[in-house]
């Protein structure tokens, strides 16, 4: 038998699911074991549990022969979504989630939270996969006195991707050839993408003014002007300009929690200025980029329109 | 051959052609240079960050980058090489090649940088 472990919650217990025929155990390991660098061992694996959505599976051998078989050690971690190596490592996944018998993974979930439905589970699981770690959260007009305040007049559902900067870094001609509007709107265009430019009505000199009704014209909205479903990925970004117009920036807020940026065509990362990981752009060190222009949501049909 | 001043993070950085004569000078500044110790990395955060020397297909170097004392040469095949810049006197004199062509509010900018 083996014990697949969903690594895919935070708050309550991880869903698991058994694969008790023995011919499927078997050829499961071995398309898992095809490559070993797709997976990390009990120890090393820690590091790879980090952030929201789907982050991997344990996979669990129940007797020493099988173990034996297959040289595997009684648990190993089969990352999954950016975290993955690339290469196979979602297509095994997608065997893993598709063979395993999900019925009682809606029993590992604690308290009160509705259980899954049991046949769309899986389905749920192929979708984490399928979205790259991409988690949806409600965004919330924070009331205004505390928590005894009335509920927020306006939510709107965002997606939040999980931080990437290996897509933007490890190719130099990428890198150079995507700025932080690129970053932002998570979409390489290779051509240094401008707000506006793709819209056909470019911005006219950089203030906040100009900046946002470029990107607005692209496809962009004004945070809690919401976004269909339609619409996703619908991420959350800032923009923040140098004072006199010398030039603009964009972040993009990631489901670790944290906000990433690209500086032109340098790399792609999560600290600012001072090398501290940016929780909140309009405290963060900016450099000569201070004046905070606001929030904004993105969207499929704005970046793929940019250029 | 054309100097990148890496500036921006939104808008293309402002560029200027390095004339021939200049071209040859950079290589004599190069060579009179020392090499870098230690791990030191050229700043690449946000505002001015260097000068970034595009070279052609053909050159033996395909980026040079002067920034904050530290030039990097990077070769096609993806080597590096540091070397040291007391004072940042190639970063000063690349500056003044393109004070002619460099909008002055990018010259002015990048002055009151290196005078830090």
């Amino acid at each position: 038998m083996l014990r697949i472990t969903a690594d895919v919650y935070s708050g309550r217990p991880n869903p698991v699911a058994d694969i008790t025929d023995e011919a499927e155990v078997r050829a499961t390991l071995s398309e898992l074991t095809r490559d070993r660098t797709l997976f990390v061992g009990p120890r090393s694996s820690e590091a790879q549990t980090g952030g929201l959505g789907l982050r991997g599976f344990w996979v669990e051998t129940f007797d020493d022969g099988l173990a034996r078989d297959f040289d595997l050690e009684s648990r190993v971690f089969l990352p999954a979504g950016p975290q993955a190596p690339a290469g196979r490592a979602a297509e095994v996944a997608e065997r893993l989630i598709t063979t395993a018998d999900w019925h009682r993974a809606p029993d590992t979930f604690a308290g009160t939270t509705p259980p899954i439905g049991t046949s769309s589970f899986r389905e749920f699981l192929l979708g984490q996969l399928a979205s790259g770690g991409r988690a949806s959260v409600a965004d919330r007009v924070e009331p205004a006195g505390g928590e005894q305040a009335e509920s927020p007049a306006v939510t709107c559902q965002i997606e939040l991707g999980a931080f990437n900067p290996g897509f933007w870094n490890n190719d130099p001609n990428v890198m150079s050839s995507n700025n932080c509007y690129n970053y932002a709107s998570n979409w390489r265009t290779n051509t240094f993408a401008q707000p506006g430019r793709g819209c056909g009505n470019m911005y006219t000199q950089i203030t906040c003014d100009e900046v946002t009704r470029a990107a607005l014209c692209d496809g962009m909205h004004h945070r809690f002007d919401c976004f269909p479903d339609t619409e996703k990925p619908r991420f959350l970004v800032a923009l923040v300009v140098i004072p006199g117009g010398g030039d603009y920036h964009w972040y993009r807020k990631h489901v670790e929690g944290f906000w990433g940026h690209k500086p032109g065509p340098t790399a792609a990362r999560n600290v600012d200025n001072s090398g501290n990981v940016i929780f909140n752009p309009e405290t963060a060190d900016r450099g000569p980029y201070t004046i905070f222009c606001g929030y904004f949501y993105g969207c499929d049909s704005q970046r793929k329109r940019i250029n | 051959m054309d100097v990148e001043v890496d500036l921006y993070s939104g808008r293309p950085n402002p560029r200027f052609p390095l004339r021939p004569a200049a071209v040859d000078e950079l290589g004599r500044r190069i060579a009179a240079l020392t090499p870098a110790t230690g791990g030191e990395r050229p700043y690449d955060g946000l505002g001015y960050r260097g000068m970034r020397v595009l070279t052609g297909p053909a050159e033996t170097v395909a980026e040079l980058v002067v920034s904050g004392e530290l030039v990097t040469l990077r070769t096609p095949d993806g080597s590096l090489r540091h070397l040291r810049d007391p004072g940042r006197a190639l970063e000063r004199w690349l500056l003044d090649q393109g004070a002619e062509d460099l909008a002055p509010e990018v010259t002015a900018t990048v002055r009151q940088e290196l005078a830090r």
